[in-house]
């Protein structure tokens, strides 16, 4: 498996197959002696942004901290919890448990279900 | 049967949902000014419009992944917030436009100012949105769109010189006001080939499920329904060439161009003009808005879908509602035409962002199997991408040279 | 034990063991080993990944890409020959010319 190819940028989706994000982040534990391992995963967060602009990193972080989105930090997600499948890779996690869909539920519940026709309740 | 009504459809949207505010003016100002002699413009514009539409549907359908996604993909996020933030900006920007441009229509009708029309447009295009589904903004704003054929029968109806129209389809210089001649061949190409076209397309792709065996219906879309939706634009440069080029008028603002097809249809061509420029109009609008919401939630693994409730997707749905609360507030603020004629120049600069990935992309034997490019599809592709970065370079310095 | 960003390493310059350059970071293949996901080697390159370039470097670097995959010059680099004590700054522990070609 080719990581860059194959696991950076891909679609993560969760047990129910929604979707949580892209891999932006994959961070590898180094040990002497040993080769490295695939440790996290990573989704979300300013690990995306950085990866573009120090400064649009910086400034995604602060947006999220001022308007209180449960966290601030990326989706971490341990390997031991993935799978690779054809249309991504699966992760043995709920979404809905996961920082990836602070936003998602936060908006759902605080602006999306306030307006009318948004399908509330189905 | 079903695939025959869906490639007729196909095609009648594609022509239909062509004509919006950039092609109009551009169209209208390069014939008001230079006659026939800009066809090749169009021609150009639409041949690569075509390669680019086709190439992005079947990468859609063969990699079962949007422009956006593959982009982000194959290249990684830092080079996809080049495109992400070149499409948002410029479709940002186009988006206002054609707010601003419905607005005009509905102000012809009730001499109340676009700049007040731009609001309750806004809120009509976010309704849309919301309550409809992926069908009704694309077939049902590509059908009611048809009444821009309007300007094929007036075209007609004042017996173009067929031959100078022929003749105007292979490039040649400017007899004078370089600059401007340049101008507005670029603006035709950033009108012809606006990047939201294809990611919109190839989003349509998805939307619409289309397996392998529809790769001919994205075929015969891409070149009949584009191609005749060029050849409604041309006949709007047609119809400019004959109306305002023999009487030296300039087009300096949209109402102007009612005339086009008021002076062919003296009793119903400004009524039939109206809706031609609020109908297509507004649909560009829908459309752009969420092509936004598309390249934003596509590019950052957002669960998307236009065919789903908005509460299903919150963030999808809140980008596209973003788009539509802040765009009318530039659409009140600036002048119709202007903000167009910019718009176009920008669309054209921001090309090979979008344009030099589907090269590497086509070609990408993982992702297209057995249907990635031939030696002919990227011929093409090497010769848009060479067309696109040298837009880059001079569409800017000529929209200061020649713009309005 | 320390803890490593790939997307970091992507496209960062990786010196041997005499301060030679050699190339950028491209690629990691990586196995499946009981259960765990190892690195096996780094594959080096003359891109790296678009996003260490710069915003024209990108676009340069995607046509540079497509036509350099006729050709590909690189560098296969077995884990245990990368030290990566300062990942800023990767270094081999050997010399350039013991390198298998890719």
């Amino acid at each position: 498996m080719l990581i860059v190819r194959d696991l950076l940028d891909s679609k993560l989706r969760d047990t129910f197959r929604r979707e949580i994000g892209r891999v932006d982040g994959i961070v590898l534990e180094v040990e002497p002696g040993a080769p490295p391992r695939v440790a996290w995963l990573e989704a979300g967060g300013p690990v995306a942004w950085r990866r573009a602009s120090h400064t649009l990193a910086r400034l995604d972080e602060a947006l999220r901290r001022r308007w209180g989105a449960r966290q601030t930090e990326p989706a971490r997600l341990p390997w031991s919890a993935v799978a690779s499948t054809e249309d991504g890779l699966r992760v043995t996690v709920d979404a809905d448990r996961t920082p990836a869909m602070a936003w998602e539920l936060w908006l759902r519940e605080h602006v999306v279900h306030r307006i009318p026709f948004s399908g509330r309740g189905r | 049967m079903k695939k025959i009504l869906e490639v007729f459809l196909g095609i009648v949207t594609g022509i239909g949902g062509f004509l919006e505010a950039g092609s109009l003016a551009t169209s209208a100002q390069a014939g008001a000014q230079f006659g026939y002699q800009l066809t090749w413009a169009l021609v150009l514009g639409a041949l690569s419009l075509i390669v680019l539409v086709e190439a992005s549907g079947r990468l859609a359908v063969v990699s079962r992944r949007t422009v956006a996604e593959a982009i982000r993909e194959r290249f990684g996020f830092g080079y996809f917030s080049l495109p992400l933030v070149a499409g948002v900006v410029v479709s940002f920007l186009v988006l206002a436009s054609e707010l601003a441009v419905t607005g005009v229509a509905l102000q012809l009708v009730t001499g109340i100012s676009y700049r007040w029309w731009a609001f309750p447009v806004a809120l009509g295009g976010w309704f849309l949105l919301w309550k409809g589904n992926f069908g009704i903004v694309e077939k049902g704003t590509g059908l009611l769109g048809l009444v821009s054929l309007v300007f094929l029968f007036a075209a007609l109806k004042l017996h173009p010189d067929w031959g100078r129209l022929a003749a105007g389809a292979l490039p040649s210089a400017p007899k004078e006001e370089g600059a401007q001649y340049w101008f507005g061949a670029v603006s035709i190409l950033g009108a012809s080939i606006s990047p939201y076209l294809f990611f919109f397309y190839s989003s349509g792709a998805v939307e619409d499920d289309w397996k392998e065996e529809d790769l001919p219906i994205n075929r015969i879309t891409a070149g009949l329904g584009m191609g005749f939706g060029a050849g409604v634009s041309i006949m709007v440069l047609v119809t400019a060439a004959l109306v305002f080029f023999p009487r030296g008028i300039e087009v300096a603002r949209y109402e102007e161009l009612a005339m086009l097809v008021a002076q062919p249809f003296p009793r119903f061509g400004f009524a039939l003009f109206v809706l031609a420029l609020g109908i297509t109009c507004f649909g560009a609008a829908a459309e752009i808005a969420l092509t936004i919401a598309y390249l934003a939630a596509q590019g950052w693994g957002i669960p998307w879908s236009e065919n789903q409730k908005p509460a299903e997707h919150a963030r999808f749905s809140l980008v596209y509602s973003a788009a539509f609360l802040l765009a009318p507030l530039l659409a009140a603020a600036t002048d119709p035409l202007k903000l167009t004629n910019l718009s176009m120049a920008v669309t054209a600069a921001s090309l090979p962002v979008s344009v030099l990935p589907l090269l590497v992309l086509l070609n990408d034997r993982q992702l297209m199997g057995e249907h990635r490019n031939r030696l002919p599809g990227n011929v093409a592709l090497v010769l848009i991408s060479v067309m696109a970065v040298v837009l880059l370079f001079v569409s800017i310095p000529l929209a200061f040279l020649g713009g309005g | 034990m320390s803890e490593v960003r790939v997307e970091r390493l992507l496209g960062t310059w990786v010196v041997d063991s005499e301060g030679e350059k050699v190339g950028r970071i491209e690629e990691l293949l990586a196995a499946d080993h009981d259960g765990e996901c190892r690195v096996l080697e780094y594959h080096l390159g003359r891109y790296g990944k678009l996003e260490s370039l710069g915003a024209m470097g990108r676009l340069g670097g995607a046509l540079a890409r497509f036509l350099s995959n006729r050709s590909h010059e690189g560098y296969a680099v077995r884990w245990d020959r990368m030290d990566l004590s300062d990942p800023a700054h990767p270094r081999l522990t050997c010399r350039r010319a013991e390198l298998p070609r890719l």
